[in-house]
């Protein structure tokens, strides 16, 4: 049985893991009894097959992921930038407050700002900037710092150039722990850019449609909305950790 | 390779203070003391990797086979060693000296392991490696032999025995083991807290002759002073 675990287990305990969860949804749908509240796995996944054959899940689908890309790359573009410019002390304290306001500011209150500022389609690409980028600098920062400190004497002491220094040593020692930040922050970039859609009302995006579905009282097509941002979500993660077993072989 | 007044201080303590002392060119000298006595403080002070008040006359380049092997985990065996070697321009010659020294060290069919793959001993063979494929007049060596097995012990020094008769640097190292020094050194230094020096013998026979039992009365000395 162990034996068997050890070989499986990838794959029984997330599938255990899922079934039970389903279970319990059940459980808890035939207590309730009321659809409106809690629709039964079955409902649910009779709306996600028929959202699946619709050009306007397609399309929702699309915008939301690319606007979750470009924040996410944007972010992670610019918190690379700037951890690796905090080496230097001054611009390590100037940032420092300034990290500390954003990751302190109600996420509330950014998307509320934000959409006062800019048109329905890009102010969620901004909110998720905002929220994610004080974490990924955080993330990027301590994996810089983090170096072993004696392979920087050993390169020092053999005249390593610092061009060499960089892409030999620094970058291939930040990304296995820069790549785990970025797996997951992207499932929370997918949360917030979903956040950011119903708030903003950008057209054709989940948000939007979990917003309509809510509004129309369809709670089994809102979840089904709900099951299509995990997927989603799951999808990206996997993507950065294909990224990561292909940049990290040498661990 | 000459250091003079040399001050380190860590703390409220004196490692050095007006120290001074000359290695010869080409020769093995060995250091030896008790522990906390400055013998790797004084290898940090020659290659600069410390501050210190005082002078140091040393060569452009340094090699350094440090306690832990400090191989980076990313690159290759033979990365590792063309790693230092960016002063090299002509890839071929690079290639070459590689080539030379991996072979010397019986790691040419290990070249594109990575270090998480090598076992401890291959690891330092590594090293040694690419302390001797660096072009280096002087090298420092801390421990370098520490914790390995007797067998594998003996092995590495045959390999650093064989880069060395083809160089002829001036090397200094570290060491806790007295049978060591007495096997490979020209010079036998013994520090003191205080960074004095309590010994300094220089061995007449040669490093090829020495046998399992000579210079018992130097053993028998220092093993007095420590």
């Amino acid at each position: 049985m162990k034996k068997f675990l050890a070989k499986f287990g990838g794959v029984i305990y997330p599938f255990a893991a899922i079934c039970l969860l389903i279970a319990v949804w059940e459980v808890f749908a035939a207590a309730v009894n009321i659809e409106l509240i809690i629709p039964d796995v079955k409902t649910t996944f009779s709306h996600l097959f028929a959202l699946l054959g619709q050009k306007t899940f397609y399309k929702a689908v699309g915008n939301t992921l690319l606007r979750s890309l470009i924040s996410f790359a944007l972010a992670a573009v610019f918190a690379m930038a700037l951890s690796l410019l905090s080496l230097l002390d001054v611009i390590k304290k100037l940032l420092s407050p300034v990290i500390k306001v954003m990751r302190s500011i109600p996420t509330m209150s950014i998307i509320l700002l934000t959409v006062i500022w800019l048109k329905p389609s890009t102010s969620p690409i901004l909110i998720t900037f905002l929220i994610i980028f004080p974490i990924m600098y955080s993330g990027f920062f301590s994996a810089i710092t983090g170096v072993d400190k004696e392979l920087i004497e050993m390169s020092r002491t053999y005249k390593v150039p610092i061009k060499n220094r960089i892409f030999q040593l620094y970058l291939p020692q930040i990304m296995p722990s820069a790549l785990d930040n970025m797996q997951s922050s992207i499932s929370f970039t997918v949360k917030v850019i979903i956040s950011a859609e119903v708030i903003a009302q950008t057209r054709t995006s989940m948000g939007i449609m979990m917003q309509l579905a809510r509004g129309y009282l369809e709670t089994a097509e809102l979840l089904a909305w709900t099951l299509a941002a995990i997927a989603l979500s799951y999808l990206l993660e996997l993507v950065v950790y294909g990224i990561k077993k292909l940049v990290v072989r040498w661990k | 390779m000459i250091l003079k007044n040399i001050k380190k201080i860590y703390g409220d303590k004196v490692i050095f203070d007006n120290f001074d002392i000359e290695f010869e060119q080409g020769k093995i000298t060995a250091m030896l003391g008790r522990s906390g006595c400055g013998k790797t403080t004084l290898l940090n002070v020659i290659c600069g990797s410390v501050e210190y008040t005082g002078e140091v006359e040393r060569p452009d380049k340094i090699s350094y086979i440090f306690q832990s092997q400090r191989l980076v985990p990313n690159l290759t065996v033979y990365k590792n060693l063309e790693y230092v070697l960016s002063y090299i321009r002509d890839k071929n010659e690079k290639n070459k000296r590689i080539d030379e020294v991996l072979k010397m060290v019986e790691m040419y069919e290990d070249r594109d392991k990575y270090p998480s793959e090598l076992s401890g001993g291959m690891a330092q063979r590594a090293s040694l490696a690419r302390a001797f494929v660096y072009d280096a007049p002087l090298m420092l060596m801390d421990e370098p032999f520490k914790g390995l097995d007797v067998s594998l012990k003996k092995r590495i020094i045959d390999v650093f025995k064989r880069l060395y008769e083809r160089d002829k640097r001036t090397v200094v190292f570290v060491t806790h083991d007295i049978d060591e020094a007495l096997f490979l050194a020209d010079r036998i230094i013994v520090l003191e807290e205080g960074g004095k020096v309590v010994y300094d013998k220089t061995l007449s026979v040669d490093r090829a002759d020495r046998k399992a039992g000579d210079f018992a009365e130097f053993k028998n000395e220092i093993y007095g002073i420590l």
